[in-house]
Parts: structure tokens; sequence; C-alpha cells
């Protein structure tokens, strides 16, 4: 799916349904902020899981939980911070097997149709109206995501503000190279966002954009520090996005 | 999850299933419950559970609903987690959940889940939530995760990787690497022996009592302030705030203080000799008796020569300093005063 050799899809697929470490989620954040492939075959994976997520979880086998459970019933505390409550995430990983095949069989398909209208999905515009007018703590969620957003956002400014002093004593081709640098950071924000805000309540997604602020951040932070001191933000060594 | 090893399958298959069976069967202790309104308009639902871990050489926790505080205290073979959830309807109450799963790989997870159009999915809220109390082995190594809510480790003999969107980060008493990462809320780090590697966006840094190979701290807007730092390599670098370096220059060390917009201050104590390497708009104000005093470009080169003289083979210091727009001020700690003066 991906021509990407660096993640094979299955990773990927790990990655969407958060089940990646989190020091294994954030390499394939920073590298999905910068690979074409890979931010596609996300956007794919994010697309099934929204189109899927209407679907029915199938029930596992009847004999399945018996058989694990009946083996704990000596241990088993009730309530919410019991074993009763990981039988909706095993009924998950069935989902998921499902899910699977229901993969392989749509994805070439998806792919197919949803490259040329990605904003306009079907799909993922009936979740996006639905379910955040109806579920409050979506909305709880979803104004948490923004909040964070809006505060790398700021920060952004601030040191975009500190840059153009340092720009001034560039030269034409020094400060056209740092708007080629910059413009391919804020395409890949650009990107992350509307895969962010395809699906409500997306933290994979969301991730993915925050990973895009950071390194933009760090960028222009390396390059305020480096043409302030040496007047020199894109000699050897400095980071490149 | 599924990081126990092997490949993984497509969303969540059969590795998933292998795990929390595993969790399941590590599940002994029947936990304490205690609910309730708590008189502020929440509900409340409190519990504890303490399940063996045996072999567990790593817990990870992953909560974005609350805050996350991690103890070095439980007997080995054992975590203990004591989860509070809230929130304003017992409907949303039921909906927030906690799981716990052990892998044979000895990787412990815990990690908790809002309930939304049947599925569970781990979300940042803003006013229901569950905050975790997770007491573990001290030899374990520990990640943890928070969006807004604070998250702190102590009592750690195996590092730490604290990582949060918005809440603060607290570490102390850890050996063993630290590392965190943070959009704002601000870090205070101390005692610990291991490297440290420090990251954030908004908010101050407070580093007390470090001994390991190398400090690095880095934060776009906010101070730093150093204290009682023993490490060889020291690396301070903030955009907008300023930085504050207090106590022993350790022989042969190397300190690179950098502010762009920022004062940056340094107290040094003791006697340790040390190279100087200063740039700065303003004059550099200091009180400390500088010799053969140079330029190399923007650079002011310095050297202060301890008063007693070092042992044969020391290293010199390195102390490089710079603010672009700021000033730099070196001075000498104050010293106590002689019993005799009081």
């Amino acid at each position: 799916m991906t021509a990407c050799r660096t993640y094979p899809t299955e990773r990927l697929s790990a990655f969407v349904d958060g089940d990646l470490s989190a020091t294994e989620a954030a390499a394939v954040r920073a590298h999905a902020a910068t690979c074409p492939d890979c931010t596609a075959a996300l956007a794919d994976l994010r697309a099934l899981v929204a189109n899927t997520a209407g679907l029915d979880a199938p029930e596992p086998p009847p004999t399945l939980w018996p058989s694990i459970a009946g083996a704990l019933d000596k241990h088993e505390p009730r309530g919410w911070f019991s074993i009763a409550n990981w039988r909706p995430f095993a009924v998950g990983a069935l989902a998921g097997a499902a899910v699977v095949g229901l993969a392989i069989v749509a994805l070439p398909v998806l792919r197919g149709t949803q490259r040329g209208v990605p904003a306009a999905s079907p799909g993922a515009e009936m979740v996006a109206t639905s379910t955040a007018t109806v579920d409050p703590l979506l909305h709880e969620a979803e104004a948490e995501f923004a909040e964070a957003a809006a505060a790398y956002e700021r920060s952004i400014e601030k040191l975009r503000g500190l840059l153009a002093r340092e720009e001034a004593r560039w030269s034409p081709q020094e400060r056209t190279r740092m708007a080629e640098r910059l413009g391919r950071l804020d395409d890949a924000i650009a990107r992350s966002r509307e895969l962010a805000h395809r699906t409500p309540g997306d933290s994979a997604g969301n991730e993915q954009l925050f990973a895009a602020y950071q390194q933009k951040i760090a960028f222009l932070a390396a390059a305020v520090h480096r043409g302030g001191e040496e007047g020199e933000w894109d000699k050897a060594g400095a980071p490149t996005p | 999850m599924g990081q126990s090893g092997g490949a993984h399958t497509v969303i969540g298959g059969r590795p998933r299933l292998t795990a929390i069976a595993a969790a399941l069967a590590a599940v002994t202790g029947a936990g304490a419950a205690q609910a309730g309104d708590g008189g502020d308009g929440w509900l409340y639902d409190r519990r504890e559970i303490i399940v063996p871990a045996k072999a567990a050489e790593v817990v990870r926790i992953d909560n974005l609903l609350g805050r996350v505080q991690i103890r070095g205290v439980a007997r080995p073979g054992e975590v203990h987690i004591i989860a509070e959830k809230r929130a304003s309807t017992p409907e949303a109450l039921g909906r927030l959940r906690v799981h716990y799963t052990a892998f044979e790989s000895g990787e412990v997870v815990v990690d908790t889940r809002v309930e939304l159009g049947g599925r569970e999915r781990s979300l940042p809220l803003a006013g229901s939530g569950v905050d975790l109390i997770v007491d573990v082995p001290p030899d374990v190594a520990v990640e943890a995760k928070t969006f807004g809510g604070d998250v702190s480790a102590s009592g750690l003999r195996a590092g730490a990787k604290l990582e949060t969107t918005g809440g603060r980060i607290g570490v102390s008493d850890v050996h063993g690497g630290v590392v965190t990462r943070q959009l704002r809320g601000g870090q205070r780090v101390a005692a610990v022996e291991g490297d440290v590697d420090l990251d954030g966006v908004e908010g101050d840094m407070d580093l007390r009592n470090l001994g390991g190979g190398r400090v690095d701290a880095r934060v776009v807007d906010g101070t730093i302030r150093a204290e009682d730092l023993r490490s060889g390599l020291v690396r301070l670098v903030t955009t907008t705030g300023q930085i504050v370096l207090v106590g022993m220059i350790r022989p042969g060390g190397h300190y690179d203080l950098r502010s762009y917009a920022g004062d940056v201050r340094v107290v040094p104590s003791g006697d340790s000799a040390f190279a100087l390497r200063a740039r700065s708009a303003k004059p550099i104000a200091t009180d400390v008796p500088l010799r053969s005093s140079r330029r190399e470009g923007d650079w002011l080169l310095a050297e202060y020569v301890a008063r007693r003289a070092a042992p044969a083979r020391t290293r010199t210091a390195l102390l490089e300093v710079s603010s672009v727009l700021g000033a730099i001020e070196i001075q000498i700690q104050p010293r106590t005063a002689p019993a005799e003066l009081r």
C-alpha cells in the first residue's frame, strides 16, 4: 500500500490504531511529516477506520469469552476497573481482525475514490456532524485538541517575529531558502491538520499534527539562535525540515 | 500496545488478544472501591488494585484523561494502581475506563479510555477525567504520557520518560536517564543520577542536584534555573527566557548556556578554574577576576584561574555563554559570613 520502505503498512496501521509505543509512535509521526507516501497511507487508513466505525462490531464466537472468563472467575472484581471492562477490548480485537479483512478488500477502492475529494468525503462528513453534536465528551476532547493547537500556533508566531528580526540582515537568497523550508513545514502542518479534522476525536491524527508543529518550532528556534549567533542560519549542521 | 515483539498485524489483531489474555491471567487482587458525590458538583469513583507483575521490566502509562503520579515504592513483583475518575453524571462516570495489560515481554501497560459510540478511545477531556497513582517497584523503567494533567515520577531506579501536552512535569529522586517532552506547564527536575534530556515549548524549568553524565534542557519560551549540576556536559538553551546557573563549575566540564532574547547569569561557587567564551549584545558584567581577555569575532575569550592550584592533570572547564539580545552576568556566589563576623 505504501511505497515507503521505512514503515510498512502494518506499522502505520498499528500507529493509527494507537498500538505503538510512545517512542515508536513519535518516530512514525516525525517520519510521516516529511514523507508524502506515508502521509497518504495514513490518510487512507484513517479514512478506512472512519468509514468502518459505523459498522456493527462482530460478536466473538460464543465460546471465546466463557473460555477466558471461566478460568478467571475466582479473581474477578466487578466494576469499571474490572475484567468485565476488558471484554470490549477483546471484542475490539476481533472487530479489528474483521477490519483487516475489510481493508484488504476495500482499501484499493477507498484510495481510488478519496484521493480526489479528501475534505468532502461523505463518510467523514457524516461522522463529523452526527457525533460532534450528540456527544459532549467528544466535544470536550475536540476543545482540548484545539486549545493545544492554538498554543503551538502562538509559539510559532512568536518565533516568526524573532526570525523576522534576523531575516532583515540576510541576503535575498537566504530569505528565499528560508521561505522554501518554512513552506514545506507549513505544507506538512496543513496536511496533518486536514487529516486530524477529518474524524472528530482522532487522537493519532492530532498527535501527528502536533508533531508537525513541533518540527516547525524546533526548526524556527534553531534558525533564530543560529541566525542571531552566527548570521548564517542555514550553514552546515543547521536543521532542515 | 502490541509492542511485545514480533510483527504487528493490521488494526489490532492477534498480538493484542494474546496480550489481553496475559493481562487477565495476571490480575489476582480484588480492587477496593469507593464511590460518591464529592460535594463539588462532581461524582467520584476511586479504586485500588494490586496486580502481580513478577517479570515487569518497563511500565508504560498512557492517561490522556488526567494526572499521573508514579512512585517507586511498590514491592518487587507488584504494581499498585489507585485510579480516581470524576464526571458530572453517573452515565459519564461509567464511560471512563482503566486498562491494565501485562505482556509476556515484561512490559506492563496502564491506559485510560473513554467510551464513545460503543468504542473505547484514548482522548483528552476538559472536565471529566481519571487521575492515576501508580506505585511500581523501583527497578522498573517507566514511561508516562498525559495530555492536560500533571505527570510526576519519584523514587525510581531505572529512569523515566515523561510526556505531556499541558500538564506540569515533576521528577525527583530518580536514578537512570530522564527524558521529558512538553508543550507547556513548566518542569521541576531534582535529585537525578543519570542523563537528563528535557524539552519544552512554554514554561519554566527548575533543575536541582543533577549528577548524570549530561544535562540537556531546551525551552522556547521559559526561564531555565539550574542549581548544583554535577554533570560533565551541561547544555541549557532558551529562546526568549533567562538562564540562571548556580553552583560549582566542575573541572573539565563543558557548560553551554544560550538564550536569544533573555539574560544569562552564572553564579559559580567553589574555586574551579574555567575558560570563558562569551557573547552578548551588551557589556558582560562580572566580579570574577578574569585574565587573558581577548576577542575572537563577537566572542570574548577569558580565563578564571583558581586561587588554589588544581591537582595535576585536572582539566579546565569550558563555560560558553551567549545571549543575542540580553545581558550576561558572571557573579561569584557570596560566601557564608564567617562565624566570628556574625
